[in-house]
């Protein structure tokens, strides 16, 4: 079947909800006759009616608020800051050199490592996450963005020149905009970063965030809720990435540029 | 207004496999309105000359004047560059590529729009107008790229093989249109071109250059009034200067096979840096 025909579609969706299906035929094979213990996997008809509890409870949009703006306050500075070292060493040859690798390096090193001073520095409240998501999350933006501002196709750049381009047009109406599909890469990279690290320390240490009610739940061998809590996390990431993908959807260039 | 360029040198210096002489005295005059094609083998450094030519590129040695005024950068105005590979902007409309120089120009939306969609109209895509590059085809993005040159109302037009990557069909109809246009608009055209047939049928003079380091060899005048009709290609005239052309060209020809690439990549472009 030809992509982008109904047909497609369809058998794509279908593909989708046989996954799921699966993996719930899974679970509730393992809850009846498959015998694991409910320790380890509670069941699937008691997650989801504490899930239920849990989505009409304050609790829970209250603590999705703190993970999610923990994350945005994370993700938008690192992704401006970012933006802006990237687009600073890229225009010359000794910068980028200087600062490639070193965002690699930012980018490849466990910088989570460093959470305990962090909570030293800023306390256990959501200033800790944020400031660690940022800094965690600013060097694959870096990296990322060096790399789309300096693979920007000649070709347009000698349209800029011949045409009489400024330095500063040439910046943001040609080399900003060719880079944009490479940017959005970088910045979908970036966003899950931030994401990964404002749930973890939330789970480590933490006042409040969907990461702490999880760990909560754990401690208390709750495992039915802890379950419950991460299916809304599983949700709330899964709207997070729509998000992503409505934002950086390309809608012109079909294939080129 | 008449372009000039005197003891022309260009020398494309890289770590890796040394320097490369692209032009060595080159001496051309383009005259008002005047259409010259430059023809000669593959890496003899016509793209070279012509980016020279336009100030897309500085040369090592000589220089290049308009009226006695030395060029030192690209101006759209003065003369605007049509590209082999078209280069427009995947991003932009066709009317937006069309306008791009008066939009760097900073002319007004309104005024920049009115330009474009006239100068699609002359080269019939004005249908066009909101549709993006890739949903035309390649003779059609040329024709765009032919009227985002036009926009500016240039003196003269710089074509690095405008044709090169059309099917023959195509390269004759837009051929035939664009002669029309050109010279009814009295442009003096600088036309870079590796076809016999197009350098005869479309040049007031056609230049003819050795393989590298690129040089003058011959300059050959056709007289005959432009637009010129079909028949011409069929005229003992033509059949002449092609054979001419033909022999100048084949000659050296072991000498070309050894380095027939041209540098491209170490073209350094002014303006916006890389």
């Amino acid at each position: 079947m030809k992509r982008g025909t109904r047909g497609y579609v369809a058998l794509v969706w279908g593909l989708r909800v046989a996954a799921l299906a699966l993996l719930i035929g899974a679970w509730l094979f393992a809850n009846g006759p498959g015998k694991v213990s409910t320790l380890l996997l509670p069941p699937l008809g008691k997650v989801l009616e504490l899930f239920g509890q849990l989505v009409i409870s304050g609790e829970f949009w209250g603590n999705l608020w703190i993970t999610l703006y923990s994350m945005l306050i994370a993700f938008v500075s690192a992704a401006v800051v970012g933006t802006l070292v990237g687009f600073w060493a890229a225009r010359g040859q000794l910068r980028a050199r200087t600062i490639e690798p070193l965002a690699v390096w930012g980018y490849m090193a466990p910088l989570f490592l460093f959470y305990p001073l962090f909570l030293l520095w800023f306390g256990a409240g959501p200033e800790s996450k944020i400031t660690l998501a940022a800094v965690s999350t600013v060097f694959p933006i870096v990296y990322g963005s060096i790399r789309a501002f300096r693979s920007v196709d000649p070709i347009y750049l000698r349209v800029a020149s011949a045409y009489g381009a400024s330095r500063r047009q040439t910046d943001w109406l040609i080399k900003l905009r060719a880079s944009l599909p490479m940017l959005a890469s970088a910045f979908r990279v970036g966003a899950a970063y931030s994401i990964t690290t404002v749930l973890a320390a939330e789970v480590l240490s933490s006042t409040g965030g969907l990461g702490y009610i999880l760990a909560k739940a754990s401690q208390l061998f709750n495992v039915s809720q802890a379950f419950a809590i991460l299916i809304g996390i599983v949700l709330f990431v899964a709207v997070l990435q729509l998000a992503l993908n409505r934002l950086f959807r390309q809608r012109h260039a079909a294939g080129v540029g | 207004m008449a372009i000039t360029a005197t003891d022309l040198g260009v020398v494309y210096r890289s770590q890796r496999r040394g320097d490369t002489v692209a032009l060595q005295h080159v001496d051309l005059r383009v005259a008002e309105g005047e259409f010259v094609t430059l023809i000669g083998p593959s890496g003899c450094g016509k793209s070279t000359l012509l980016h020279a030519l336009g100030g897309l590129l500085a040369p090592t040695s000589g220089q290049v004047a308009v009226d006695d005024k030395p060029v030192t950068a690209p101006d759209p105005w003065r003369a605007a560059f049509i590209f082999q590979d078209y280069s427009l902007l995947p991003w932009k409309t066709i009317l937006d590529n069309a306008a791009i120089g008066l939009r760097f120009a900073g002319r007004s939306r309104a005024e920049r729009q009115a330009k474009a969609m006239e100068m699609l109209e002359l080269v019939g895509l004005a249908n066009f107008a909101k549709a993006y590059p890739h949903e035309l085809s390649g003779g059609m993005q040329q024709r765009v790229a032919v009227a985002r040159a036009m926009a500016m109302e240039p003196e003269l037009l710089l074509m690095d093989e405008p044709f090169g990557a059309l099917d023959e069909q195509t390269r004759q109809k837009l051929g035939d249109q664009m002669s029309r246009i050109l010279t009814q608009n009295g442009k003096g055209v600088v036309m870079v071109t590796h076809s016999l047939d197009e350098a005869i049928f479309w040049a007031d003079r056609i230049v003819v250059m050795s393989p590298r380091p690129g040089r003058i060899i011959r300059e050959i005048v056709v007289d005959r009034p432009r637009p010129r009709d079909l028949d011409f290609i069929a005229s003992d005239e033509f059949g002449e200067i092609r054979q001419e052309l033909f022999r100048l060209i084949s000659e050296p020809v072991e000498e070309t096979a050894a380095d027939a690439t041209a540098p491209t990549g170490a073209v350094a472009l002014r303006g916006g840096r890389g």
